[in-house]
């Protein structure tokens, strides 16, 4: 017996510099925001936030690290919308791969090793 | 009738702890999977993201500051997200995939003739990568997920190994300690009757002869 699975549809939002987001646009994400500094990107985080239609939330690297926090307290209360950062103009991402580590290490016991 | 039902519940509770055990190793070896999955998404990405920038930033520099402006603010509502969950190892996990609902020609942001080709170049580049952001995210939701099941795991295992089974072996050794002394306490008081009756026995058998 099939059960069905609900597929739900959903909107993607982008936070990122202001060379960045345009492109976004251009490629057909409509909700690409500029964001300048903190106060504005948390204040839209909350908000896409709350608003259930909002999955999926591409942060740029510099931004996401100044909001670690805030993303990181969304993210235990709720599971959507689910954050991605990635790479910005300047290079890439700070390696997201230790607290995921540390995450395993408290979560097992022992530490492992990822090639 | 106390001790065989303790024996019972200890070998349940260590074959729980076994169960369990095992499930953790299952959870360890998905997870190092998905850290490996993400390592290499993650390659993926940033070279791809690299090559859109590079267009970009060639595009813009072409173009000059007014048509760069004006094509700044253009966008279309092209993708949309479809969401549901699966199961990995039996937590749920979500899934997301890009939904194209507009192809590449239809109700365009730009005009084709004025803009230099490396505009084109960068969106499409941007383009190609959206399905592994998509899957990024969704590895990342599961490590989160498998990561959570795996810390409240080994507290239910260390809980059996540290506090309940101890527990149980305690009181298994009291109750049979304590029946060890009973019998013993038996014995001699059998070993006391049997002596006194031979007494008995004896001095009858003088009397009688």
């Amino acid at each position: 017996m099939d059960r069905e699975r609900r597929r739900l549809i959903g909107k993607i939002a982008v936070l990122a510099e202001e060379d960045v987001a345009p492109l976004f646009r251009l490629v057909g994400i409509k909700d690409s925001f500029v964001v300048g500094n903190v106060e504005e990107a948390s204040k839209l985080i909350l908000d896409l936030s709350r608003r259930e239609e909002y999955k999926l939330i591409i942060v740029t690297s510099r931004i996401a690290q100044k909001l670690e926090n805030l993303i990181a307290n969304i993210s235990t209360k709720q599971i959507y919308p689910l954050f991605v950062t990635i790479p910005d103009r300047t290079g890439p991402v700070a390696r997201r791969i230790e607290p995921v580590r540390n995450l395993v290490r408290r979560a097992v016991g022992f530490d492992i090793k990822v090639k | 009738m106390e001790l065989l039902r303790l024996r019972r519940r200890m070998e349940l509770a260590q074959r729980a702890k076994d169960l369990l055990e095992e499930k953790r190793t299952v959870l360890v070896m998905e997870l190092l999977n998905l850290l490996r999955t993400t390592r290499d998404l993650e390659e993926r990405l940033e070279k791809g993201l690299a090559s859109a920038y590079e267009a970009w930033t060639k595009a813009r520099a072409i173009m000059g500051e007014k048509p760069l402006r004006s094509i700044s603010t253009e966008s279309w509502d092209r993708f949309s997200l479809e969401t549901a969950t699966k199961s990995i190892v039996g937590t749920q996990v979500p899934t997301m995939k890009f939904l194209k609902t507009m192809e590449f020609g239809e109700a365009f942001p730009y005009d084709l003739t004025t803009t230099p080709a490396e505009l084109d170049k960068a969106v499409a580049e941007l383009e190609r990568i959206l399905d592994l952001i998509a899957e990024e995210a969704e590895v990342e939701a599961a490590v989160k997920s498998l990561a959570t099941k795996l810390e409240s795991l080994k507290r239910r295992v260390n809980a059996l190994e540290y506090i309940f089974l101890p527990r149980i072996e305690h009181n298994i050794k009291f109750i049979q300690d304590h029946l060890e002394e009973m019998e013993r306490e038996s014995f001699f008081r059998l070993k006391r009757v049997k002596s006194s009756l031979e007494r008995r026995a004896r001095e009858a058998e003088t009397v009688n002869a």
